[in-house]
């Protein structure tokens, strides 16, 4: 049988509260310009380590829970499959479930990442004049010596790179302007060069681990847009505004040329970052590409001192979440001696009720319920709660 | 027309010949294919060859002189795009045709808009973009007739 793990409800609780927070700062264009799209990443990735660092420092201050918890742990102790000396409880299955679906989820995307290299390793670059113009550009202005393949076909809907060590892009097989296709090799090369595939695979991971919380999802989208953001914020950096125009012409371009295409399942690689027109997108996502794009004039020290004010902000708010714990109310445990062992001579736990390690609780019906370390044991009829209170076992009010 | 199944596996040596032949502009005889190539022998193109041939990948475009000697020269008949297209249908067969719990739930999220509510935004977008640019163009034209 398993147990609750306190630290790891309070990892995920936590979480999901910055996951909320990060939802709306990422929403308002003003905390975007102010505060730059680098803050926003701190923030994802503060929320990524407290999500995978479940754990009670010592010192922790617990918060006792004698309604919630309890109740709580009494739903997940209920037995739904008993069979001689073995039970299964609700938690049982919850945590079977979560992690078969877990190795699941890691196992393919596993899968897909060596599928993605064989496939890799079959298909040639596409050999284009204008693309190897484009790319000759684009090289020259990251003085990037190494090869960077390039693969246009119709069976690609936006444009996406992938590939951890070596760049690799692909594009949909499509008539390109000589600035279109610049702008498009720039913005993904820009991906790559930000590590921001590592990134991404960091959330995609972490989405597999707690798939059954709704919230990581909306952190991958969060995720996904800041990325995009910070592309488009390198990628048009130093542009006048006619550049900067013709800069979303190709977005809105690339995104309509996938909406002319037939409707077929959703292409997903997990491992690719940048569909260029920000994939899931849309109205609220596109606008606000639109205006960063457009308006975004960070004044560099303001932002220094605003993201360096972002990231004292996060790692107080992650102190404090280690700082308190919620547990179920546990009085002060018997200890076994020789006058009260804790094992019988058939090798059976023995309970013992006392003071300060149990307590009860009535119910409307007139039976009352024993609580033991915070665990629920069973439920008893008046006349033994009448013996049990006798032997001064406290009685608590819901 | 190239039969899907014969010509979606390509070994690797099978993918060095194709690729000399994509990148050429006319048709080839083996001794060409071979120079071209860093890695391939005469023996190893011809067996190639004929491999290709039977997969319907290649086609004989013409009986040439290679030197003295008569020799048959070959272009691809499955082009690279085709293949390539292939290749990655193929994936993405694999990877999305069964839908992950994961990949459940994230479409079901993302699933926010239509198609015609995208494509109304876009066409806004673009007519944006259009009359921005104009302005752009008007204030360039101001100021240069300025100077």
């Amino acid at each position: 049988m398993t147990s609750l793990s306190y630290p790891l409800i309070m990892a995920v609780l936590w979480s999901s509260i910055f996951i909320v927070i990060i939802y709306f700062c990422r929403k308002r264009n003003n905390f975007m310009q102010s505060f730059g799209v680098g803050s926003l990443i701190v923030l994802i990735l503060g929320t990524v380590f407290r999500f995978l660092t479940p754990i009670e420092i010592p010192g922790a201050y617990v918060i006792p829970s004698a309604n919630i918890y309890v109740e709580l742990q009494r739903f997940l102790k209920m037995v739904v499959i008993s069979c001689k000396d073995y039970s299964v409880n609700v938690l049982d299955l919850f945590n079977l479930t979560w992690l078969t679906a877990a190795v699941f989820l890691i196992v393919r995307l596993i899968a897909q990442y060596f599928r993605m290299v064989k496939l890799m390793s079959r298909i040639p670059s596409t050999e284009r004049k204008q693309i190897a113009a484009a790319l000759e550009k684009v090289k020259a202005e990251h003085s990037f010596g190494k090869n960077i393949k390039v693969i246009c076909s119709t069976e690609i809907s936006v444009p996406k790179i992938w590939g951890f060590f070596r760049p690799i892009i692909f594009l949909p097989n499509i008539l390109y302007t000589d600035t279109e296709l610049y702008y498009i090799i720039k913005h993904e090369f820009t991906h790559w060069l930000n590590l921001d595939i590592w990134i991404k695979f960091t959330v995609l991971m972490l989405c597999c681990v707690f798939w059954w919380n709704p919230l990581v999802y909306l952190l991958k989208k969060d995720l996904d847009q800041a990325l995009e953001l910070k592309c488009d914020f390198k990628t048009t950096s130093g542009l006048d505004k006619k550049s900067r125009l013709n800069y979303l012409a190709a977005i809105v371009k690339i995104a309509k040329s996938d909406l002319a295409r037939p409707v077929s399942k959703p292409q997903r690689e997990a491992f690719a970052v940048s569909e260029f027109t920000g994939g899931i997108a849309f109205e609220s996502r596109i606008l606000q590409r639109f205006n960063m794009v457009l308006s975004y004039k960070p004044d560099k020290k303001r932002q220094a001192v605003l993201t360096s004010a972002i990231i004292i902000i996060m790692a107080t708010l992650m102190a404090f979440s280690f700082l308190f714990i919620l547990q179920p109310y546990v009085p002060d445990s018997p200890i076994g001696d020789s006058e009260s062992p804790l094992y019988d001579e058939n090798g059976d736990r023995i309970i013992y009720y006392t003071p300060e390690s149990t307590y009860l609780t009535k119910n409307a019906d007139g039976t009352y319920n024993i609580y033991q370390n915070g665990e629920f044991l069973e439920t008893i009829d008046a006349d033994f709660a009448k013996g049990l209170m006798e032997s001064r076992i406290p009685l608590y009010k819901k | 027309m190239v039969k899907e199944k014969d010509a979606a596996k390509l070994s690797e040596r099978e993918r060095d010949v194709m690729t000399v032949l994509w990148r050429s502009d006319k048709a080839l005889i083996a001794s060409e294919i071979v120079k071209a190539s860093e890695d391939l022998t005469i023996n190893s193109v011809q067996a190639v060859l004929k491999a290709l041939l039977a997969k319907k990948a290649i086609e004989v475009a013409d009986i040439v002189y290679s030197g003295t000697v008569l020799t048959r020269s070959y272009r691809a008949k499955l082009k690279a795009e085709d293949y390539v297209n292939r290749q990655i249908k193929s994936y993405f067969h694999l990877s999305g045709g069964k839908l992950s719990l994961a990949g459940l739930l994230s479409n079901l999220i993302d699933e926010d808009q239509e198609r015609e509510e995208k494509k109304r935004i876009l066409d806004e977008l673009e007519e944006f973009i259009k009359r921005e640019s104009a302005k752009v163009e008007l204030e360039e034209v101001s100021a240069n007739s300025k100077v």
